[in-house]
């Protein structure tokens, strides 16, 4: 067993030191590049857990905002939308070393438990969203800062066609606070405290991930990127104590709190988990 | 190294072949033949114009092919033309044209269309291109006995031309394309054109005037023409001196013989066997009445002249290729015309040199490579040099030098290929300079001889008394070698006498010293740490940059696609012109274009030479020396470090996105024969400016 062991290390390393004779020169000399890019998925959510749906996972989400003038207003997100901003230095060949920077205007999943139904009229059946109660949704502004390590196609010189990268950094979801966030229309601007207790503070994960990106040259310097980029990993920087009942967590009824920060940690992370890949799409620069 | 020369065109079916396998005091100070005068408008005017022209003749070809069909011919035409081996304006080109204008004395309009050259290569061979140009190659000229059998080759090739069978082929092999006999087809057609060219041929050749019985030497000369352009016995006479002494043991018991045949099996050769091309001819020649019989028109002096440039060209050809002991064969023939010719006894140090070289590079087996196949006297020679061990080699190499050094002591050159010859001495591994005698064999075996007498003498007096145990061994020693030397008096022991006036000489002693001491200090040198030989990977190159025409290539699914490739060439122009190191270019491509001039020409020519010479040597570290000697000097003299630059590129289609171009460039330093290559450039792009830029700014990046 520890023999193979070994010889399962052996091969690796020497796949790895394979992989490193590639290239020793740059297209053009080029060795820095910097792209900005688009990523965006559908968003997909488990209306497993709508217990009124018979459907498994379902795309976007509803969310509730109160308007300059206090009215209640529905929204659908079908799509994620995140834009990247990434610096690669290229060096002994075909390697990358970058830095990478993503934002995203995130807005929580809380009406996951909106139920799904089906009205009847004299015109046939048609399917509904009941919306249960008044609180505003949470939007958060997401911000991802990694460090990059890959490798562009060994046969080719670089920077040129695939690039697969693998990044590390934090995942970070800061509540946007110019949002007119309310229980209900009725109920002042400031109680809202006391249904979102303490989680304006940020959010912070460590976060893996693998990116592919194809390269298409424009001209010299510029190329057109298309790719994707998975949430391979996300673990929380520190677990929150658990405060009261977690079952009522969630829970719109009464006067509990209707999240709290526990619950948003945990709901943040499944969500991004729901939403593993993001394609995407941009522009790069190479000098 | 494997250099990519352009030379051959890869449209073959486009040229029509006849295969064939096949005034002493001028030659003193024999040069190799270049161009001269003004340049033929072919080699002046653009391609586009050529291609126009093309366009108007090619009446054969179905209209909507004829752009195609004529950038093709023109384009294959071209390569040959830059190929740097084409002739004009020289003694052997002039007499072709005089044939050529004899038997077309009463077609002047075909004598206006067509154009003749010589084509520098051993290869015996003609071949017709479609725009009318006929090229002869000095190897053919080299076997050729007569005016008239170059009359008859001639007059073949004319045929082609004016049946049109290049056109013919053409349509012929569009019409197929989709047939799965296409190849068939093909080659049945251009054996139909053989017979042709065979028969038609006779219209000419007999109108001129000559006589009916070269016609069949002519096919002689095709079946032999892989043999040496003549055939003799080698005997002593080709070590040259006397005194030393060449076992016989080391030759094979006889040569292998000669076995061309002539009824071989044709079906996949383009060109029908001899036997079938002799009995066709031998009726159409039945057909003509009064047959004359001249060999000759132009004088048999003019032809032999005209030979013996070929002749000697054709040494010089098997030096650039590496084909040694065909040049010292070469060399031996010409020996017995041209004795204490300066070019031959140079061209014989070379090759002594080469094959010395070779054998301490451990390359013997590529020289004496083909020992079976040869045929004839030549195969003596292969059999001789494949049982000669590397030491042996070598010191035969120092002798025979030697003695071409001692005929021409004021040649700076010879002297300094002799000293080469010597130094390689100390490469040798396990040999002592001290063992070599100092007598020759023969002063040996006399030596014994006279002692053996006297001892038997004196034994006969002293016959009575028995002799001492020190009397026997001296006895013993003396049957085994003389009194002034040591080593046995065997046929393995042969080299160790051959430097018996060279051994005491101080300058060789000095030579081998000074090689040793440099051999050691190399072997004590530490060798390079990782980060330096990154460091010797960085450097730049100085100096002066020798651009040849780059060869560039492109398909388009796994195909030849002359468009493309003709867009790589205009954008690696652009390229070149924009990332190459300004002042420091000296450009040697050919040009077909209004700068052309002969003088430019040649220097490329010789160059070439300089580059097929390059790319068949196989001497390990030693020195290259130039084959064409002052004309190389002559280049460089004003250049400073001067660097030959070598371009490749290829570039291909293989599926709608699968794009691929990759390039690379070798660097030759002409100082010290050293050969660096750039990064290999590989992308996944089409030919287009940024793909092809990408390449020209890699391979400059080193200047």
């Amino acid at each position: 067993m520890k023999n193979s062991q070994l010889l399962i290390i052996i091969i690796l390393l020497f796949g790895v030191s394979q992989n490193s004779i590639g290239q020793d020169a740059y297209f053009y000399n080029q060795k820095n590049i910097f792209s900005i890019r688009a990523n965006f998925n559908p968003r997909l959510i488990p209306l497993s857990q709508n217990q009124g749906s018979p459907y498994g996972v379902g795309r976007g989400t509803y969310y509730l905002r109160y308007n300059e003038n206090n009215e209640l207003l529905g929204g659908h997100q079908k799509m994620n939308l995140m834009l990247n901003a990434n610096y690669a230095r290229l060096y002994n060949g075909n390697k990358v070393i970058g830095f990478e920077v993503n934002y995203q205007k995130h807005h929580f999943t809380m009406s996951e438990n909106a139920i799904d139904f089906i009205h009847s009229d004299s015109d046939g059946y048609y399917n509904d969203i009941e919306i249960p109660y008044h609180i505003s949704t949470p939007i958060f502004n997401t911000f991802d800062f990694q460090v990059q390590f890959g490798s562009f196609s060994s046969s080719y010189i670089a920077p040129n066609k695939h690039l697969w990268t693998y990044g590390f950094g934090i995942r970070l979801f800061s509540l946007d606070q110019n949002q007119n966030y309310r229980k209900d229309s009725e109920t002042p601007y400031t109680d809202l405290d006391t249904y979102m207790e303490d989680y304006d503070k940020p959010f912070i994960f460590y976060r893996f991930s693998v990116n592919y990106t194809y390269r298409t040259l424009i001209t010299k310097n510029l190329s057109f990127d298309i790719g994707f980029n998975l949430n391979a990993g996300l673990a929380a920087m520190k677990a929150e104590a658990v405060e009261g009942d977690p079952s009522t967590y969630g829970s719109i009824y009464g006067d509990e709190y209707a999240y709290n920060r526990y619950f948003i940690q945990a709901k943040l992370a499944h969500e991004t988990f729901y939403n593993i890949i993001y394609f995407r799409t941009g522009l790069s620069f190479a000098i | 190294m494997k250099i990519n020369l352009k030379t051959y065109p890869f449209y073959c079916f486009l040229l029509m072949t006849i295969s064939v396998f096949g005034q002493e005091d001028s030659f003193n100070n024999f040069k190799t033949t270049l161009s001269v005068g003004e340049p033929p408008s072919i080699f002046t005017t653009a391609f586009e114009d050529k291609v126009k022209a093309r366009m108007e003749t090619a009446t054969e070809v179905e209209e909507d092919q004829r752009e195609h069909f004529s950038i093709s011919t023109n384009y294959s035409l071209n390569n040959l033309l830059t190929s740097g081996l084409v002739l004009y304006g020289d003694p052997m080109t002039k007499f072709v044209n005089k044939v050529a204008d004899k038997l077309l004395e009463n077609k002047p309009v075909l004598k206006e269309e067509l154009q003749f050259f010589v084509i520098k290569t051993n290869i015996t061979n003609a071949l017709c291109t479609e725009p009318g140009v006929i090229f002869i190659t000095t190897g053919l000229l080299s076997q050729i006995e007569n005016e008239a059998q170059l009359a008859y080759v001639l007059s073949h090739e004319i045929v082609h031309y004016q049946e049109k069978h290049i056109q013919h082929s053409y349509n012929n092999s569009n019409d197929n394309a989709l047939s799965t006999t296409e190849y068939e087809d093909m080659v049945m057609l251009s054996k139909d054109h053989e017979f042709e060219a065979d028969a038609n041929a006779l219209e000419l050749y007999h109108a001129a005037g000559y006589s009916d019985l070269e016609i069949n030497t002519v096919f002689d000369v095709l079946m032999y023409s892989y043999l040496t352009f003549d055939e003799i016995a080698i005997d002593d006479s080709f070590f040259g001196n006397p005194d030393i002494y060449i076992p016989e043991s080391y030759f094979p018991e006889e040569a292998n013989p000669i076995l061309a045949f002539e009824d071989y099996d044709d079906s996949k050769s383009t060109h029908p066997n001899i036997r079938k091309r002799r009995e066709a001819i031998a009726d159409e020649i039945r057909k003509y009445g009064n047959w004359k019989e001249n060999s000759h028109f132009l004088g048999t002096e003019e032809f032999t002249y005209v030979r013996n440039i070929a002749r000697f060209e054709s040494v010089r050809g098997n030096l650039l290729k590496a084909e040694y002991i065909n040049a010292l064969y070469d060399i031996y023939i010409l020996e017995k015309l041209f004795p204490n010719n300066e070019f031959l006894q140079v061209n014989k140090a070379l090759a002594y040199l080469g094959l010395a070289q070779g054998y301490l590079a451990n390359k013997k087996r590529s020289l004496v490579k083909g020992k079976k196949d040869k045929e004839g006297a030549i195969s003596l020679l292969y059999g001789f040099f494949s049982e000669l061990s590397t030491n042996e080699m070598v010191i035969l190499s120092v002798r025979q030098i030697q003695d071409v050094h001692k005929a021409f002591p004021d040649s700076k050159r010879i002297k300094e290929i002799r000293n080469n010859a010597i130094s390689n001495i100390s490469h040798l591994r396990s040999f002592n300079v001290n063992r070599l005698e100092k007598i020759s064999y023969h002063e040996a075996v006399e030596l014994r001889e006279e002692f053996l007498a006297d001892t038997i003498q004196k034994d006969s007096i002293s016959e009575e008394k028995e002799l001492s145990k020190y009397d026997r061994i001296k006895r013993i020693r003396a049957e085994q070698s003389s009194t002034k030397s040591t080593t046995e008096l065997t046929d393995e022991n042969f080299s160790k006498f051959l430097l018996f006036d060279l051994v005491t000489d101080r300058e060789f002693n000095n030579i081998i010293e000074e090689e040793q001491e440099k051999i050691d200090e190399e072997r004590n040198q530490k060798t390079p740490s990782k980060k330096e030989k990154k460091q010797i990977k960085e450097d730049k190159i100085e100096g002066d940059i020798l651009l040849l025409t780059p060869s560039l290539q492109a398909q388009k699914y796994q195909e030849f696609n002359l468009k493309k490739t003709l867009l790589f060439y205009d954008l690696m122009d652009d390229a070149i012109s924009k990332h190459a190191p300004k002042g420091r270019i000296v450009n040697m491509g050919i040009s077909i274009s209004n700068d052309f001039t002969t003088e430019k020409y040649n220097e490329v020519c010789i160059l070439t030479s300089y580059l097929i010479q390059k790319s068949n040597l196989d001497n390990g570290k030693f020195k290259d020396h130039y084959i064409d000697y002052t004309e190389m000097n002559d280049l460089l003299g004003d250049l400073t470090t001067p660097h030959i630059l070598l371009i490749s590129g290829e570039a291909n289609k293989k599926s709608v996105f699968k794009n691929r171009l990759s390039g690379s460039a070798l660097y030759i330093n002409l100082e010290n024969g050293e050969i660096e290559k750039s990064e290999n450039y590989k992308v996944a792009l089409k030919i287009r400016k940024a793909s092809v830029g990408g390449l020209a700014f890699e391979i400059f990046s080193k200047f």
